[in-house]
């Protein structure tokens, strides 16, 4: 059970979405994090056969990606999907499952299991225009699920979702993973930090970093730091470091930033968190560098 | 195969289930089925010779007039008919206060031979009743004569091709020497109303398949589709499947309702009489009967057409908004648009090619035929093979369009 | 509220659509001038026929020859020349007409006049060439009584429904008093065919201009910016003012420029001389004192008025549909439907309704052909002014409305 992504770009124009992007996944939850247009919805469309590359392929134990084989075992939810806003759930699902060539009575039986697991089975027979956006996010992760895809694509699956909702779906991909190759990207990071055994890291098109939570960590371990200063100084470390977290204590300023070295004599290092390693990979772009 | 029918079950829901789609559907179904009724709804006036205004409705006018004509039906138009009509039509005073249709002369004695007269006047090339009150019985004895005379001026004067005149003069040969007059008010009626029926089906058509592609671009749809496993191939044939059903059952349904409805008013007879009582038209070697089948079935062929040409439009175009502005333009500009007699016959007959002038009698009886590689081939014939193949060169790039469709 | 304006401008004509709408109109003038030309014969001096752009050097000639006022002397010569031609059995075929070589090389140099005598000659709406075989000079000189009697004749006719009132004649016969006389002959070949093609071009006209339109409010709602707009200082006043007069700018600008190329484009082939040839010229039993050129232009001015009402409605549509596609779906509907509305054997009013329609206005020139008046008792207006005045009304009505609907919109 192999994915395999070669040497994979995408130009619009000057622009490169996706820049010679080689990787190749096996069994196991991906999780691929990146600042908004590094390329991930870019690279998972160019996965699920909707977006055709500029050159490089991509291919599941040899089957490329443009055959219905391949896309008989992928299932996708993109960000924001598309419904018939006059169907009800029930037969979005039986459509999809249409789609994805479930003979009826098989299909009939997991959509309804499916509905249960995502909480929507008292909802089965409502017409989805009367669905809230989270509503209809669960439905859009029923209907990635209706293939038992060997291969799934989620693209922001858990925007719209309470907590309750969040940690449910986070069991689901958990325990699925174990036999597939799950790929699911979100500005969530703890969701990431919390289901995927390996992180993706993504910038400007390209993978800058691949590794366990541990792994990617490393790379700021004894980087961060805690420390309450005088808003003078807080004002400093703003422009010159990468802060993660800034609130007002009393008549001081309580910041957590990233730094190689201690940035002033009251820090204190604190435990790295992935959510730590975003800012310092992203903030560079925030601040136009 | 099920999994076929059963996608296509689900774009026939997609499709039937939006409010447009209904309300499109009632109207043009409706008012394709009252329009029949359009000529013999409310009333006539005329003024009687003691000068008071008499109402009479339009509904017992046509029946009268239908009477009229059954009477006269299975009789040979020949120079004793033309006298009978001539003698009739000289008792009627022209010079009066009142037109001569309202006079009780006319209507008690000339008018049940009013076909008869509009025929001979074709024929003679008459300018009104009093050139044919003139008329003798040496000049009616003529009437076959000029008849053919008429067609063969028409063969040697007209600019066309070698073989399309051999073809002209072939028909003009095989047609029988002289004519029967049959009442055929309900083939006529019914021929005319199709014209507008078949448009308002063709704008239907345009309203309810425009969104068929496009609207899955524009709710986001698409991602799903185009990345299931039958999304780039099945699914397509569905969708085209499914257009298709629900334009030809539109067309076949008001094509029926006109039918019956103008039998039932108008009445059956003339189905096997020849076309040429139709009024100035071709000599095509088919009958009544048969000529309204075969426009039939080239409105039927317009329909799907229009129905293709949506269908690619929308893969093509991303967005129902645009499919529907270019299908008005297919079906609203060329009837502003008027090619004259003058201009040269490719012109002509390509203008008959426009999905919307297929839809129209004339269209199929065209005097002009499609000459291909020498082969003469009549307009009824032609049509029908001509938007098959239009068609299916829309399918082909609606089916590639949809399926090579990029979500960026 | 410049800023604002300048924006909304932008947001019209950076779409796709408008770029393409002169593509489309001018495709239009072109095929029009094409059935113009294919259409247009003429004969040359030997009575042989001539076609498309070469017939038009030979119509200038033929109409020099008859050029000028169209006295009863004049009407009563051409009868005189007829009755020669027609008198010598040389002339003549089989069935005693004159043959076709001989009318075209001696008499259709006169054929304007011919239709004219026909026209006041005959029987009412039955003109009948014919009739000129039983004319004398004589009765040439009694030309102007006899057409005058035509229009009497015309307004004293019975209609299955319904008559024209004493006052309606009344009023008729006054604005036929007016009319100048004489009548002017001239070159009017490119007066003609510019008239016989103006109704379907204004029509696409309008229609390319409404699908530029259609989507102006509704689109907001369709992108999600009404959010934003109706939530913002200026979103339901200032914003709705500048669209309406970004909308009226651009559709002004858009049929003042094409009907500009569209009369010039007419006129370099055909040339425009003639402008000042009586509109009687064309349709002798108008009652309208109206030069062919001035008789063109104030359709042009009604087709306007129709072509502004229709932007007007198209917009109100907008303000109400919340999706570009229904609202263009509307509009187009109600722009097009009527032109299938056939009049009515039974209903006067019916038919005088069915005239105000917009499209049917847009065929403006067919109103000088007409007695219609409009009004209540007392005041009668003549139809085309009476369109005129009433379409900008309308289009008043609409934008009020429009505006009462868009200030109460709300984004679900």
């Amino acid at each position: 059970m192999e994915l395999k992504i070669d040497r994979v770009t995408k130009n619009y124009g000057s622009k490169i979405a996706c820049d010679r992007l080689s990787i190749t996944l096996g069994k196991g939850v991906y999780g691929l994090l990146g600042a908004n247009g590094a390329g991930k919805t870019t690279l998972m469309r160019m996965m699920c056969g909707i977006l055709n590359p500029t050159s490089g392929t991509v291919s599941y134990d040899g089957i490329d990606v443009s055959r219905e084989e391949y896309r008989d075992i992928l299932g996708y939810l993109p960000q924001d999907f598309g419904y018939y806003p006059e169907f009800t759930a029930q037969d979005f699902m039986m459509y999809i499952a249409a789609l994805k060539g479930i003979p009826k009575s098989k299909a009939k039986a997991k959509t309804a299991e499916l509905l249960e697991t995502v909480s929507l089975k008292n909802e089965a027979k409502k017409k989805i225009k009367t669905f809230s956006g989270g509503m209809k996010q669960r439905l859009g992760i029923a209907q990635a699920l209706l293939n038992d895809p060997k291969i799934l694509v989620l693209d922001e699956p858990t925007a719209g979702l309470d907590p309750k909702e969040r940690v449910r779906f986070r069991n689901i991909i958990s325990r699925m993973g174990a036999d597939r190759i799950i790929l699911l990207s979100t500005h969530i990071v703890s969701d990431i930090e919390h289901i995927a055994d390996t992180i993706l890291v993504m910038k400007n098109g390209q993978l800058i970093h691949e590794g366990s939570l541990d792994e990617i960590i490393e790379v700021i371990k004894g980087k961060v730091w805690e420390c309450t200063v005088p808003q003078k100084i807080a004002d400093e470390f703003t422009v010159k470091y990468p802060i993660i977290n800034t609130r007002n204590a009393g008549d001081e300023i309580f910041l957590r930033l990233v730094c190689d070295e201690k940035p002033c004599e009251t820090a204190v290092n604190a435990e790295a968190t992935l959510e730590d390693l975003y800012l310092y990979y992203f903030s560079e772009e925030e601040k136009g560098e | 195969m099920n999994l076929f029918f059963d996608l296509a079950g689900y774009e026939f829901k997609k499709i039937l289930c939006r409010k447009r789609t209904v309300i499109t559907l009632t109207l043009v179904v409706l008012i394709g089925a009252l329009s029949v009724f359009g000529t013999i709804i409310g009333n006539y006036y005329y003024t009687d010779e003691n000068g008071n205004e008499i109402t009479v409705s339009r509904y017992d006018e046509e029946m009268i007039d239908r009477r009229y004509g059954e009477e006269l039906s299975g009789r040979v138009i020949d120079a004793d008919l033309i006298m009978e009509a001539v003698e009739a039509y000289r008792q009627v005073p022209l010079n009066g206060d009142r037109h001569y249709a309202d006079t009780e002369e006319y209507r008690n004695n000339a008018r049940k031979y009013s076909q008869i007269y509009h025929i001979a006047r074709r024929t003679f090339n008459l300018n009104g009743v009093e050139d044919f009150q003139n008329l003798t019985r040496e000049q009616a004895e003529q009437f076959d004569k000029i008849r053919r005379e008429n067609r063969e001026y028409v063969i040697e004067n007209s600019k066309i091709s070698e073989n399309m005149r051999a073809y002209w003069q072939k028909c003009l040969d095989g047609s029988p020497k002289t004519l029967t007059y049959e009442e055929s008010g309900g083939y006529y009626r019914f021929v005319t109303i199709m014209y507008t029926t078949a448009m308002m089906a063709g704008a239907a058509i345009a309203i309810i398949i425009s969104g068929i592609f496009s609207e899955e671009y524009t709710n986001g749809a698409d991602s799903l589709i185009l990345s299931s496993k039958h999304g780039k191939g099945l699914v397509i044939g569905a969708k085209l499947f499914a257009a298709f059903v629900i334009s030809a059952v539109l067309i076949i349904l008001l094509t029926a309702i006109n039918y019956v409805e103008a039998m039932m008013i108008w009445g059956t007879g003339g189905a096997d009489a020849q076309l040429v009582l139709m009024g100035n038209i071709f000599p095509y070697k088919i009958t009544i009967g048969q000529s309204a089948l075969l426009y039939s079935i080239c409105a039927l062929a317009a329909c799907l057409l229009f129905a293709a040409i949506t269908a690619m439009l929308s893969a093509m175009l991303k967005a129902p908004f645009n499919t529907i502005v270019i299908m008005a333009i297919l079906l609203i500009v060329p009837m502003f648009i008027n090619v004259p007699d003058e201009a040269p016959i490719w012109v002509l007959t390509l203008n008959n090619l426009l999905p919307t002038n297929m839809m129209a009698f004339w269209g199929a009886m065209y005097e002009y035929q499609y000459e291909i590689f020498g082969l003469i081939i009549p307009p009824y014939v032609f049509i029908p093979v001509f938007a098959a193949a239009a068609s299916c060169a829309c399918v082909y790039f609606a089916y590639r369009a949809f399926k090579k469709h990029q979500i960026s | 509220m410049l800023d604002i304006l300048k924006f909304e401008l932008y947001k019209i004509v950076k779409r796709k659509r408008f770029l393409f709408s002169p593509i489309i109109i001018l495709g239009t003038i072109i095929i029009l001038l094409s059935a113009a030309l294919s259409s247009a014969y003429s004969y040359d001096g030997n009575g042989n026929h001539v076609f498309g752009y070469k017939a038009i050097k030979y119509e200038k000639a033929r109409a020099e020859k008859i050029s000028g006022e169209l006295t009863p002397e004049k009407v009563a010569d051409v009868i005189e020349l007829y009755n020669i031609v027609a008198s010598d059995t040389d002339n003549l075929t089989e069935y005693d007409t004159i043959k076709d070589s001989v009318y075209n090389s001696e008499l259709y140099p006169y054929q304007k006049i011919i239709r004219c005598v026909a026209v006041a000659y005959t029987q009412t709406g039955q003109p009948d060439y014919r009739i000129i075989n039983t004319l004398t000079y004589d009765d040439g000189l009694d030309f102007y009584n006899r057409r005058d009697k035509q229009v009497i004749d015309t307004l004293n006719m019975d209609y299955s429904y319904g008559n024209y009132s004493d006052e309606e004649k009344n009023v008729i016969l006054k604005f036929n008093e007016n009319v100048s006389e004489p009548y002017v002959l001239g070159y009017t070949l490119g007066w003609e065919s510019l008239i016989e093609y103006a109704f379907p071009f204004f029509v696409i006209l309008t229609f390319v201009a409404l699908i530029n339109v259609s989507s102006v409010f509704s689109n907001e709602f369709q992108r999600g910016t009404a959010q934003v707009i109706l939530s913002s200082k200026h979103g339901r006043s200032k914003i709705f003012t500048a669209k309406i007069i970004s909308v009226f700018l651009i559709s002004t600008l858009m049929f003042a420029v094409f009907v500009g190329i569209y009369v010039l484009t007419f006129a370099a082939v055909y040339g425009l001389g003639g402008s000042g040839a009586s509109i009687q010229s064309l349709i002798l039993l108008s009652v309208y004192d109206l030069t062919l050129g001035e008789a063109f232009f104030t359709a042009v001015i009604i087709a306007y008025a129709a072509f502004i009402f229709v932007i007007f409605l198209t917009l109100t549509i907008s303000v109400v549909c919340k999706s570009n596609f229904t609202s263009v779906l509307l509009a187009l509907a109600l722009y097009f439907i009527p032109i299938f509305l056939n009049y009515s054997k039974s209903s006067k009013l019916f038919n005088y309704i069915v005239d105000l329609f917009p499209i049917k206005a847009l065929n403006a020139f067919e109103m000088f052909k007409q007695y219609k008046l409009y009004g209540f008792s007392d005041t009668l207006v003549r139809q085309p002014y009476f369109v005129m005045a009433l379409m900008p009304i309308l289009a008043v009505i609409l934008t009020v409305a429009a505006k009462n609907i868009y200030s109460r919109l709300s984004y679900d």
